[in-house]
C-alpha cells in the first residue's frame, strides 16, 4: 500500500484538528489587519520568542509533546509542500494559520516557523495557561478552563474560511460540511484527537492530530461498493462512514480518484477505464455584466466528493472501452492532495502518497448455463 | 454539505470562466506563458483548423494578433494559486483584453486561430481572458465555430485542450446569454470521467444553438427571462432553482428576492435549501460588485 511521505503532507495540517481558539484574530493588534483565517496575530508578551515558551511546555508534558513533534501541526509551517504552495502565494492570509505564533503581517521568524501550530497556540491566551477545564497544579502553574477547546470552536477558525476576496464562498468548508452531517453534535477532537491511557494510566487527548499520517482512519471514513453495471460500466457507489464530514475535506485539491482495469484469466491487464474524481471544483467568476471588462471572483462551481454521513451517497461511473462481462474487473478508491500535474510540480510522488482507501476485484460474469 | 452536486459547471452561470482543478491534469505549471509562437506573417502559412475551424468568420488581422500576443504576455496568474488571479493580476490584464473587447466579432478568426494553439505551456488565465472576449460576440457563425469547436475536442480528448474544453460551456453561455437546462444542485446523477461530462455538454450545447439559430442573444435573453420570472416561484423546486439561477447574473436585485422568498418556505430538503443558499450569496456578491462599479 502507498504510504504518504511524512515530509509532503502539507495539507494535513489544515484537516486535522485543534488549531486555536476561536478569538478574534484581529482584536488584539489593530484594525489595519487583513481578514484572516487563522489564529494569528496573537497577543504575544513583547519579545516572548515562541519556541522558548512552546519549549517550556515541552520540558515539563513530554509525551504529550513527543506526539506533537512531528505532527502535521508542528510542521504547519516546514512542511516542504506547504512551502511550494506558499512559494506561489506568500501571503498573510497563509501564515495565518502556517504561522500562528508570529504576527501574520510579516514572515514568520525562525521560531514561529519551528514551532508551527504549538502547544501555545491552543493553551495560552495572553499571559493565562489554558485548557479544557480549571487546575489547580500549586508550584507550578494554573489552568484557567475554557471549554472551547473541546468544542469545534478550537479547530474553526484554521478549517473553514472564505477565499480572501470572495466573501462567502469558502475555501475550506469543513466545519459547515460537519454542521449539515448526521454527526454534527459529535465533536472534531473525538476522532482528530481521541482518548489515550499514559503510562500511569491516566486518560487524556491525543495530540498527534494523525489524519493522513494515519492510512486507517483514511479507509474507514468512507463504505465502497462496486458492481458490473451494463457490458461497459463499473458502477462505484460511496457513503461516508466513520467521518463527520464530506470526504475528503480540507484543502481545496484533494480528491479521490476511481480507477479500474480489466483482467484475462491469466491477471493481464487487457483494459483500463477512464478515471473518475471525485473533488470540489472552481471557477472564476465575472463579476458585472454590464461592466466591459469585469472582475472575477473564485467559487466553487460543483463538488462530487463523498458527501457527510446522513446526506447520502455517491454514485460514480467508470466505462470502459468495451465488454468486461468476460474479464475481471480490478478497481480502486484512492485518496490523493492534489491532481497529478500538481503532484509533480511539487516534487509529490503521487503513487506513493496517495492512500488506497478501498479495492476489490470483480470476477468474470459466469456463461449462461444452456439446457440440453 | 454546502452543495452535493454534479452541475454541469459551465452552464452554471453565464459569464462564469472557468478553471478546472479537480478532474484533469492541472493546467500549465506556471502563468509565464510565452505568447503564440507563430508570428502573424508566418502563421498564414501553417494555420491549423482544429478545434476551432474559423474559415467561415473572415480573415485573420495582424495587428489583432499583436493584441492577442499581448494578452499571452499580460494576463498570467499561476494557476496553482488557490486564491486566482490577484488585482494587480486583473488590472495589468484588463488593459490588454479592454483593446481586444472593442475588436467585436472581426477578433473572433485571430483568437480562435491563438486557441488552436494553446498547449500546457499556455497561460490558463491568458487563454481564460481570449474566451471572455469569444463570449462577447453576439455572432451567430462564431457560436457554430465554438461550438463545433467543443464537439472536437471533446472527441479527441487531447488533455492540453482540456483547460479550453472546461471554459467553453461559459463561453457559450455568454455568446447565448441563455443555457441550456442545467443539473440541480441536489440532483442524484453519477460522476464520469471528465471528458464524458464535457461531451455531454457539447450535445447539449449543439442541440441549443440549433433551436437559436435564428435567434440574437437580446432575443434569446428575452424569452428566457419571461420564462425564468413565471417560474421563479414554481413549486417545482427545480424549475424555481434554475429560473433564479438565471436571473442572478441578468437581475440580481430579482434574484435575490426570489431566493429569499424560497427559502422562507415550510420543509424545504436542506440540500435545496442550500441550493437556494448559494444563489443568494451569488445574488448577494454581484449586487454589491456593481454597486462598486458604479461607486
Amino acid at each position: 500500500m502507498p504510504r504518504p511521505s511524512a515530509a509532503l503532507l502539507f495539507f494535513a495540517a489544515l484537516m486535522a484538528a485543534i488549531v486555536g481558539l476561536s478569538v478574534s484574530p484581529a482584536a488584539t493588534l489593530g484594525s489595519d489587519l487583513p481578514e484572516l483565517p487563522g489564529p494569528a496575530p496573537r497577543a504575544r508578551s513583547e519579545g516572548q520568542d515562541p519556541a522558548a515558551a512552546n519549549a517550556a511546555c515541552e520540558a515539563c508534558h513530554e509525551d504529550i509533546a513527543a506526539e506533537w513533534r512531528g505532527s502535521l501541526h508542528q510542521e504547519a509551517w516546514t512542511d516542504p509542500v506547504f512551502q511550494k504552495a506558499y512559494a506561489i502565494e506568500p501571503v498573510a492570509f497563509c501564515r495565518g494559520c502556517h504561522a500562528p505564533e508570529a504576527d501574520a503581517r510579516e514572515a514568520p521568524g525562525a521560531g514561529a516557523q519551528q514551532v508551527g501550530v504549538g502547544c501555545t497556540t491552543c493553551h495560552q491566551q495572553g499571559d493565562t495557561i489554558v485548557g479544557t477545564k480549571d487546575v489547580s497544579l500549586p508550584g507550578v502553574h494554573a489552568v484557567r478552563g475554557d471549554a472551547r477547546l473541546a468544542t469545534k470552536q478550537a479547530c474553526a477558525s484554521c478549517h473553514q474560511f472564505d477565499f480572501p476576496r470572495s466573501k462567502g464562498e469558502p475555501m475550506q468548508d469543513t466545519l459547515a460540511e460537519h454542521a449539515s452531517s448526521s454527526l454534527s453534535d459529535v465533536a472534531c477532537q473525538t476522532c482528530h484527537m481521541p482518548e489515550v491511557v499514559d503510562e500511569d494510566g491516566r486518560r487524556r487527548r491525543s495530540h498527534d492530530f494523525s489524519v493522513i499520517s494515519n492510512p486507517e482512519l483514511i479507509k474507514s471514513a468512507v463504505s465502497v461498493t462496486a458492481a458490473r453495471g451494463q457490458d461497459t460500466e463499473l458502477l462505484v457507489e460511496l457513503e461516508g462512514a466513520r467521518v463527520g464530514h464530506a470526504f475528503p475535506t480540507g484543502d481545496m485539491f484533494r480528491r479521490l480518484e476511481l480507477r479500474a482495469e480489466a483482467l484475462d484469466a491469466e491477471g493481464n491487464v487487457v483494459m483500463t477505464a477512464k478515471p473518475v474524481h471525485l473533488a470540489r471544483r472552481f471557477g472564476d467568476v465575472s463579476g458585472a455584466a454590464e461592466h466591459p471588462v469585469p472582475t472575477t471572483r473564485r467559487v466553487e462551481v460543483a463538488d462530487t466528493r463523498v458527501p457527510p454521513p446522513g446526506r447520502g451517497t455517491r454514485k460514480a461511473v467508470l466505462r470502459f472501452a468495451g465488454s468486461t462481462s468476460r474479464l475481471s474487473v480490478r478497481w480502486v478508491v484512492a485518496y490523493q492532495r492534489m491532481d497529478h500535474a500538481m503532484a509533480a510540480s511539487f516534487s509529490v510522488d503521487q503513487a506513493r502518497d496517495e492512500i488506497v482507501v478501498a479495492r476489490g476485484l470483480i470476477p468474470p460474469t459466469p456463461k449462461p448455463k444452456v439446457s440440453p | 454539505m454546502k452543495r452535493s452536486v454534479s452541475v454541469l459547471v459551465g452552464c452554471v452561470v453565464a459569464a462564469w470562466s472557468v478553471v478546472a482543478f479537480a478532474d484533469k491534469p492541472a493546467p500549465p505549471l506556471k502563468g509565464k506563458a510565452p505568447p503564440p509562437e507563430v508570428a502573424p506573417e508566418k502563421s498564414k502559412t501553417v494555420e491549423t483548423k482544429s478545434p476551432f475551424d474559423y474559415s467561415e468568420l473572415g480573415k485573420r488581422d495582424a495587428a489583432i494578433e499583436k493584441e492577442i500576443a499581448k494578452v499571452h504576455e499580460r494576463c498570467l496568474s499561476d494557476p496553482m494559486s488557490r486564491e486566482g488571479p490577484t488585482p494587480e493580476e486583473t488590472a495589468k490584464c484588463n488593459v490588454a483584453v479592454s483593446k481586444l473587447l472593442v475588436r467585436g466579432s472581426k477578433a473572433a478568426p485571430s483568437i480562435l486561430a491563438a486557441l488552436n494553439r494553446v498547449d500546457d505551456a499556455s497561460s490558463y488565465y491568458a487563454v481564460n481572458r481570449l474566451l471572455f472576449v469569444v463570449g462577447k460576440m453576439d455572432d451567430k457563425k462564431v457560436r457554430k465555430a465554438v461550438v463545433d469547436g467543443l464537439e472536437t475536442v471533446t472527441k479527441e480528448e487531447k488533455e492540453d485542450l482540456y483547460m479550453i474544453a472546461y471554459q467553453l460551456p461559459g463561453t457559450l453561455e455568454s455568446m447565448l446569454g441563455a443555457a441550456p437546462p442545467v443539473s440541480v444542485p441536489w440532483d442524484d446523477t453519477s460522476v464520469t470521467d471528465h471528458w464524458e461530462e464535457q461531451r455531454n455538454q457539447a450535445e447539449a450545447w449543439g442541440a441549443f444553438i440549433e433551436a437559436n439559430a435564428k435567434k440574437t442573444r437580446a432575443q434569446i435573453v428575452g424569452e428566457h427571462l419571461g420564462k425564468a420570472r413565471k417560474d421563479k416561484a414554481s413549486s417545482d423546486a427545480a424549475a424555481a432553482w434554475r429560473a433564479i439561477n438565471f436571473l442572478v447574473q441578468r437581475s440580481p436585485t430579482e434574484a435575490l428576492a426570489a431566493a429569499n422568498a424560497y427559502l422562507k418556505r415550510d420543509g424545504l430538503e436542506s440540500d435545496v435549501s442550500s441550493g437556494f443558499e448559494m444563489l443568494k450569496n451569488q445574488a448577494e456578491w454581484l449586487i454589491e460588485e456593481r454597486k462598486g462599479h458604479r461607486g
